[in-house]
């Protein structure tokens, strides 16, 4: 060390991760957890004996592990599938695999609750949360995949496997890590969907994240909703350390894979029938919830018609004083901006955190997580419980609701830009210090450079989240001001051709604002490669 | 370059470069903004009084009109949700409220507004007339209208069919009348509740029974009394004929209509009914309070009084009052409805709507 660094900047990014985890996260949390203990114990007791709360457990519990087991089975096939074979249209499902994951999930919801007539079945339920996760699985399986040899397969079949047990007893037992550990994940998503369980349980299908908010908002026992809050966490925790346990070593396994795997073709009808079978699974649930919005947001008595897209511009016939679909969007969309600032905002500090090695960092990396391994009913009841009297009382407040947000989404975008200061020498700052630079610029070379696109792409996975979030504002909804998710699930839970189709068009608005947010990134990086290339042109004299 | 120049002439006269404002001040003022900020869709200023209230409310034109005129403030309406959601929120938001008056709380709902701090005391004039057993003690909540929730049914439906149309709560868990009721869910609904209670009542230790008996007939749950009544009724082009309701929906139905001849279609069972009184209270932290105790003296005035029936369809507080014609010949008014008393409800609701939920699942 040559001379003494300027340690401010780095002691701002560790107060704005500490101040964020605690007013974000863990004073919540501690909200939900004191509540629980001096009121939630006895109202939990006696709900217990009614046998109502374990039967919401048992189904809960239930629905996430079937739907885990539908998505592991249908992605560790395509996941195989897509890095073993080559196939036509393997791109594109690959890349469609990634829209049910992305998409708001209230958009989704509405779209699957436009194709069921009356009550909506567990099976369709269980068949949403399995479509919706299936990436997780699937690009799990594939990134371990893409480094086991593959020839091991064909070597097991050599000595006598046939095709299936080739794959599943070499490829697939060396990644039993991976796909252990992204079903775990797929088992926390599933336990913790708030909007698809709102909108297609309808009111008498609950589980325990929807039954936080019933008791919270709509019964106001307090007492209750907390006691199954801190059950929830307590679920939702094991389910992460155990996801975090099975991440054993595969590396061990598998033999090492040639840096660019060449891809056959299917052999036999039964690999045919997989890759089929398989692909045809994942565009459905990429096409089929979007589809229905388009087909339920044009038609009305089966005719095209563009009436409910006009509605959206009106107040909700029966509601007074309350904001037009349209307003509540332009309001949700202006509220997302300012969620995904603060997201940023709390997320680089926290990469440049988290991305140090030592045990501080790992244990920020781990704290940090916890929002995500909360849910975000519990974050949501949490600020609520917290924030609603002085010294602190957000409830008059607008700030409530991007900040309840921000506090979802900063674990999720966090994922996405430590991974990019990891791969950055540590010793490029004392580099840079020697040569002359300042604080500003020694951050700008470590941090900015390495994150300038994942930034962008992290501000606007924290937009979507932020348009589409459901479980967490759920608790902050102010009457004349719904968020796009309340007045979505608002409009759907009343019966009337109009209300429906009013809600299919607003969802089919927020889904193709989700894509067009999406695509920026994209288009940005194409116009910057553009532009860099049209410097190196001009600097270059002409010859 | 330019940045580097820049950054040259910001060096101070000890050659150390000048601290850039640090991120804590700039965290500190987000931090501060939001704790003082209080934004909010409705106008709040002395010019008008925000009523807070369910979906599907309709303020009294002619009345509010000569408020306006003489008190010179208008009276905004934000009404969403049904009776009960709409009562959480206000709850939820105590001390910090979206509007200056709510209107909604009802005798089944009554004690949780009692409890809560929600509202503040204070007590009218125009309380005269008024039987004094629906007055509230703490003076927190000021009784407006009564409406007396009953099981309707379509009675040209059931003589069409040549079917026995019901007469009590039993008839509705007897096999000849399966799949044929539809009733509210009590959990948001204030009618919804109601009728819970008046099974309660009726039934005692053996209401579970009760409403098991009415899951295993085929009840339909519907969500508000408004997707009961403009759904899933027969009258509305629904498939169920037998709807939880009001004793005043046989005028309200004839007023809908455009025949000035008409004879309602909807019959009362009057052994079902029971006894509903509305409450309007001042929210506690409101931002126009005189307004706000000024709309509810409206409320007790005697022209916006005689203008419930025809608005909302409830029958006024104040006995004296004289009802509409339509009401005299049609409003059914039982001689003997249930009448629960609110702090009972109030003790037993929770269990009931555990029970309920618990059943019907």
């Amino acid at each position: 060390m040559i001379a003494r660094r300027s340690a401010w900047p780095t002691r701002a990014a560790w107060f704005v991760v500490v101040a964020a985890f605690v007013g974000g996260t863990a004073v919540p949390l501690i909200a939900v957890v004191s509540q629980a203990r001096t009121a939630g114990g006895d109202a939990l007791i006696a709900e217990v004996v009614s046998w109502r709360i374990g039967r919401i457990l048992v189904t809960s519990v239930g629905q996430a592990l079937v739907a885990t087991a539908l998505a592991l089975v249908v992605g560790t096939i395509a996941g195989w599938c897509h890095v073993r074979l080559d196939f036509r249209g393997r791109s594109l499902v690959w890349a469609a695999s990634v829209i049910p994951f992305v998409m708001p999930a209230i958009v989704i919801a509405a779209g699957v609750r436009s194709l069921v007539a009356g009550e909506v079945s567990w099976t369709v339920i269980v068949l949403t949360h399995a479509s919706m996760n299936v990436v997780v699985v699937m690009r799990a399986v594939a990134a371990r995949l893409s480094s086991v040899d593959p020839s091991i397969e064909d070597a097991a079949r050599t000595l006598g496997c046939g095709p299936g047990s080739a794959a599943s007893r070499t490829s697939l037992a060396a990644s039993v890590g991976a796909i252990a550990s992204s079903g775990l994940l797929v088992a926390t998503f599933c336990l913790t969907a708030f909007s698809t369980m709102l909108v297609l349980g309808g009111g008498r299908k609950t589980t325990l994240e929807v039954e936080i908010w019933i008791q919270a908002t709509r019964l106001f026992r307090l007492d209750i909703a907390s006691a199954l809050a801190a059950l929830q966490m307590v679920i939702v925790l094991v389910f992460m350390f155990l996801a975090a346990v099975v991440r054993s070593p595969d590396a061990a396994r598998g033999g090492l894979a040639p840096a660019d795997p060449v891809r056959r073709r299917p052999r036999g009808p039964s690999e045919r029938g997989l890759v089929a079978a398989s692909s045809a699974l994942v565009l459905l649930s990429a096409s089929v919830p979007l589809a229905a919005l388009v087909g339920g947001a044009f038609r009305s008595n089966g005719s095209w018609t563009l009436d409910h897209v006009a509605s959206l511009a009106h107040s909700v016939p029966g509601t007074s004083g309350v904001a037009s679909p349209l307003e509540s969007f332009a309001l949700s969309a202006a509220l997302a901006v300012v969620a995904a600032i603060l997201t940023m905002f709390v997320a680089v500090p926290a990469a440049v955190v988290v991305a140090r090695t030592g045990r501080v960092a790992r244990l920020a990396d781990q704290l940090l997580v916890l929002p995500l391994s909360a849910s975000a009913a519990v974050i949501g009841f949490g600020w609520f419980l917290a924030y609603r009297s002085p010294p602190v009382d957000l409830r008059g407040s607008m700030w409530a609701v991007p900040a309840v947000q921000a506090a979802v989404c900063v674990p999720i975008v966090l994922r996405l830009l430590v991974p990019q200061l990891r791969v950055v020498r540590p010793d490029l700052s004392d580099a840079a210090l020697v040569l002359g630079a300042g604080p500003w610029r020694r951050i700008r070379v470590t941090v900015w450079v390495p994150l300038r696109r994942a930034v962008f792409t992290g501000a606007a996975v924290g937009f979507v989240l932020a348009l589409g979030e459901f479980g967490a504002s759920a608790f902050w909804s102010r009457t004349g001001t719904p968020t796009v998710a309340q007045m979505i699930a608002g409009l759907l839970s009343r019966p009337g051709s109009d209300r429906q189709g009013t809600a299919l068009a607003l969802a089919l608005l927020v889904g193709v604002s989700a894509v067009a947010v999406f695509t920026l990134p994209e288009l940005v990086r194409v116009w910057l490669r553009l532009r860099s290339s049209r410097h190196i042109a001009a600097r270059v004299p002409a010859t | 370059m330019t940045l580097h120049r820049i950054r040259q002439r910001s060096r101070g006269a000890t050659g150390r470069r000048t601290r850039v404002v640090p991120l804590m001040a700039v965290s500190m003022l987000i931090v501060g903004s939001a704790v003082g900020c209080s934004d909010d869709a409705t106008p709040r200023d002395a010019s008008s009084v925000t009523l807070v209230t369910y979906e599907g409310y309709a303020l009294p034109e002619a009345p509010a009109e000569q408020f306006r005129s003489e008190t010179g403030q208008r009276i905004e309406v934000l009404a969403s949700g049904d009776g009960g959601a709409a009562l959480t929120r206000v709850l939820a938001a105590s001390g910090a409220p979206e509007g200056d008056v709510f209107f909604g709380v009802d005798t089944t709902f009554l004690s949780r507004a009692q409890e809560s701090d929600a509202f503040v005391e204070y007590r009218p004039e125009g309380l005269q007339g008024v039987d004094p057993s629906v007055l509230d003690p703490g003076g927190a909540l000021t009784p407006i209208d009564e409406a007396t929730v009953c099981v309707d049914y379509d009675q040209t439906w059931f003589a069409q069919r040549q079917i026995p149309p019901p007469t009590s709560f039993e008839d509705l868990i007897d096999p000849r009348l399966a799949d044929l009721t539809v009733v509210i869910d009590p959990a948001v609904s204030t009618p919804g509740l109601a009728f819970v209670a008046a099974t309660a009542a009726t039934f005692g230790g053996d209401v579970t029974d009760y409403w098991q008996a009415l899951s295993d007939n085929g009840v339909a749950i519907a969500g508000g009394w408004s997707d009961a009544w403009f759904t899933r009724y027969t009258v509305s082009g629904g498939d169920r004929p037998i709807v939880v309701s009001y004793a005043s929906s046989p005028p309200a139905e004839v007023v809908g209509s455009d025949d000035p001849t008409a004879v309602p279609a909807t019959a009362v069972v009057t052994s079902t009914c029971i006894r509903q009184v509305e409450y309007a209270g001042v929210l506690r932290g409101a931002a126009n309070p005189s307004g706000a105790r000024a709309l509810i003296d409206e409320m007790l005035s005697d022209r916006w009084q005689a203008a419930l029936p025809l608005s909302n369809f409830v029958l006024p507080i104040r006995s004296e009052i004289e009802l509409p014609d339509v009401f005299e010949r049609f409003a059914v008014r039982p001689e003997r409805p249930i009448v629960v008393d609110p702090a009972t409800i109030g003790r037993q609701r929770d269990a009931w709507i555990s029970a309920w939920r618990s059943v019907m699942e």
